[in-house]
């Protein structure tokens, strides 16, 4: 079925158009580093490194729409080495939410780059057609859960879950995943999986991910990711850490360079009021200065 | 938005796509008089498609219990809640569906289930309407009522799934209108789950995407009927298409008991998605309830049933249901019996109408075997 473009995304866009034009709203310094680049969100480093407070504003454009933000501000910060850049985002946000089940999602982050002149800051525009790409780096707080307590499974949001049998499966009742499905055959039930779906992974080794956008609904995984990430929530906060090479030979990666002013967008979705895919928080275009 | 027609509400309506009607639409007609709540179908598609971890509360198929029963709890009542009464007038919904009233920027009218909805699959089994009172089965016919209500996905011809996707993960096949979740693209975001009004999309926490029935759809493509049709010990379904791009065929089955007769009735078409399992409503169940759940043509289905026994071609098609693991694509009455052919004009059942009679012998000397009754 092909989505037909209607009068009120048609309104959207003018108004994001209005909106973008007066992007540059804050200034962020990427600053340079001598020796090792903290990639731990809680390092000594990063309290004299400067930070800047950025607006973000509940998603409102596109269905669904975010009717009651719960976070209005994130605080960014960028060291540099030379040869790669740390980005560090953090929010308030009372309690993490890590877990997902039915109606529970959890906590979330992500940064943008423009890969295109045109691209706005919300996805890059709103057709695939009239837009620009974005990359984005997304991080969640379930994939972090998972790198440090185990992949996240069935008693780990109900702990009395009980099933005697999996077909295929190995070893003893609560059969574990990954542990107990090494077996092929006991893949067949694993779909998502089977098919290549870049969440339904059991085996994560890094709790971020690497996408592509060329307008609203577009949103695509990249199979190869230069970006490491760590989240660490602490006394009502949440503090995010990217780090990937200023340069690479993917296209569909931000190529950073030296002595240049860039734009950063940033978006974070809160698990607890049921925050995923467009019921989010967004900024406008962010500039930075590279050294 | 564009507007599309729905003929069960006699009117048309809006829906967030344009998209046109498939080549044919995959339908269901279950016959509620004549199920016994065995659960055969859960398990046949269970121990198919949704065995794994992740998917232990998932039921594609689930049979319940009306009027209190339903799964997830409170399914149905819990957006009727929300929404407008149904108000039908000669035919036309007059109240609003899921997708109307609604701001551009909301997805359809809808309800996330909460984790608890799953925890009991067939809470209300067997409960009746209200208390049997001391004696009272003694008296005849009593007023009490219960029945069962078999729910598979209803490959809608308007689906809300579809509808609420932000990145257009469900789509509905153009060659037979079932409706999939692409489980490549799927981010788990759950819209579908909300928005579904039968609550036949599943959220698995292991795959974390979300996952629908399939309409077994590997088996449709070889002309075969779903698992949950062809392991139905009550033979209460049937399973085949609707004509969408020519007028409704006499001579198919579907088209026949849906479309021309009017027998079959969709599943709270108030919703507005318009739902293709079509049901045979149970014929003891009070009137007003029934109108609720199927529209206002329970009155006339229920009559056209209990004198089904006058009319032969309408028993006839309804002598297909579980005659074969093929999908009956046109029958015929002759004489005493029904026939039914495939697609490829291979006949796949012939069903006569009253079952000859056949008396063996007490000792069986071939197996040199008493007979008894059970073998
Ligand atoms: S029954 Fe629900 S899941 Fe199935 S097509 Fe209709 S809206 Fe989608
Ligand atoms: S049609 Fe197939 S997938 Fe759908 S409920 Fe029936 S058996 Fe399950
Ligand atoms: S197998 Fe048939 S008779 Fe048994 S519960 Fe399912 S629909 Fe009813």
């Amino acid at each position: 079925m092909k989505m037909n473009q209607c009068k009120p995304c048609q309104a959207s866009l003018a108004f994001l158009l209005t909106f973008s034009a007066g992007a540059a709203v804050a200034d962020i310094t990427v600053t340079k580093v001598e020796g090792a680049l903290p990639t731990d969100p809680m390092a000594a480093e990063w309290q004299q490194t400067p930070a800047e407070k950025v607006i973000v504003m509940p998603q409102t454009m596109t269905k669904p729409s975010l009717t009651t933000p719960s976070v209005n501000e994130v605080m960014a910060q960028a060291l540099t080495d030379g040869k790669s850049i740390v980005w560090r985002v953090s929010w308030q946000d009372a309690e993490a939410d890590l877990n997902v089940d039915v109606g529970r999602f959890p906590d979330a982050v992500a940064i943008e780059f423009p890969l295109a002149e045109n691209a706005l800051p919300m996805m890059g525009g709103v057709t695939r057609e009239s837009s620009g790409k974005v990359q984005i780096i997304y991080w969640k707080g379930l994939w972090q859960k998972d790198i440090d307590e185990g992949f996240q499974g069935v008693r780990d949001v109900h702990p009395n879950a009980f099933s005697s049998k999996y077909w295929f499966a190995e070893g003893e009742t609560p059969h574990t995943v990954p542990e107990s499905f090494k077996n092929p055959l006991s893949h067949q039930w694993f779909i998502a999986k089977q098919a290549g779906n870049p969440g339904a992974v059991f085996t994560r080794s890094q709790p971020a991910q690497e996408l592509v956008a060329k307008g609203w609904g577009t949103i695509t995984p990249q199979p190869e990711s230069a970006t490491t990430a760590k989240g660490v929530w602490k006394d009502g906060k949440w503090t995010v850490v990217f780090s990937r090479p200023l340069t690479t030979d993917d296209p569909n990666d931000y190529q950073f360079k030296a002595g240049e002013k860039g734009q950063i967008a940033f978006a974070v979705w809160q698990g607890k009021n049921g925050n995923r895919g467009a019921l989010k928080h967004w900024s406008n275009w962010t500039a930075y200065q590279m050294p | 938005m564009p507007e599309r027609n729905n003929w069960q509400l006699g009117r048309d309506m809006t829906y967030p796509y344009d998209a046109p009607l498939p080549q044919k639409q995959v339908a269901y007609v279950f016959d509620i008089n004549k199920c016994i709540d065995c659960q055969t179908c859960s398990v046949a598609c269970k121990n198919a498609w949704t065995s794994g971890k992740g998917e232990e509360y998932v039921f594609w198929n689930n049979v319940e219990t009306k009027p209190y029963g339903g799964y997830p709890i409170g399914w149905d009542l819990k957006l009727m809640e929300k929404a407008e009464l149904a108000k039908w007038k000669g035919g036309k919904l007059e109240s609003k569906t899921i997708f109307e009233d609604r701001s551009p920027l909301e997805s359809p009218l809808g309800h996330m289930p909460n984790t608890m909805d799953y925890s009991a699959p067939n809470l209300g089994e067997d409960e009746l309407s209200q208390a049997v009172g001391q004696g009272e089965h003694f008296n005849g016919l009593h007023p009490m009522w219960m029945f069962y209500l078999a729910r598979i996905c209803n490959h809608c011809t308007l689906p809300a799934c579809v509808a609420a996707c932000p990145r257009q993960a469900v789509y509905k096949r153009d060659e037979d209108g079932i409706v999939l979740i692409d489980q490549e693209r799927c981010r788990g975001y759950q819209e579908c789950v909300k928005a579904c009004p039968y609550k036949k999309a599943f959220y698995n926490l292991i795959s974390r995407t979300s996952e629908k029935c399939i309409g077994c759809y590997p088996r449709v493509e070889q002309g075969e009927v779903a698992l949950c049709v062809e392991a139905c010990i009550g033979k209460i379904r049937l399973h085949g298409f609707l004509s969408t791009q020519e007028e409704p065929r006499a001579d198919n089955p579907l088209d026949y008991l849906v479309k021309i007769k009017k027998v079959a009735l969709p599943l709270y078409p108030q919703f507005g998605t318009s739902p293709n399992v079509y049901y045979i409503p149970p014929v003891h169940v009070p009137n007003a309830f029934l109108e609720q759940m199927f529209g206002p043509s329970v009155l006339q289905a229920k009559a056209m049933y209990q004198s089904l026994k006058d009319d032969k071609q309408m028993l006839g098609a309804m002598m297909l249901f579980g005659a074969n693991i093929r999908i009956v694509d046109k029958f015929k009455v002759e004489g005493d019996e029904v026939i039914g052919w495939d697609a490829k004009g291979t006949e796949v059942a012939r069903v006569p109408f009253t079952e000859p009679t056949y008396v063996r012998e007490h000792y069986d000397a071939k197996h040199k075997v008493y007979r008894h009754n059970t073998t």
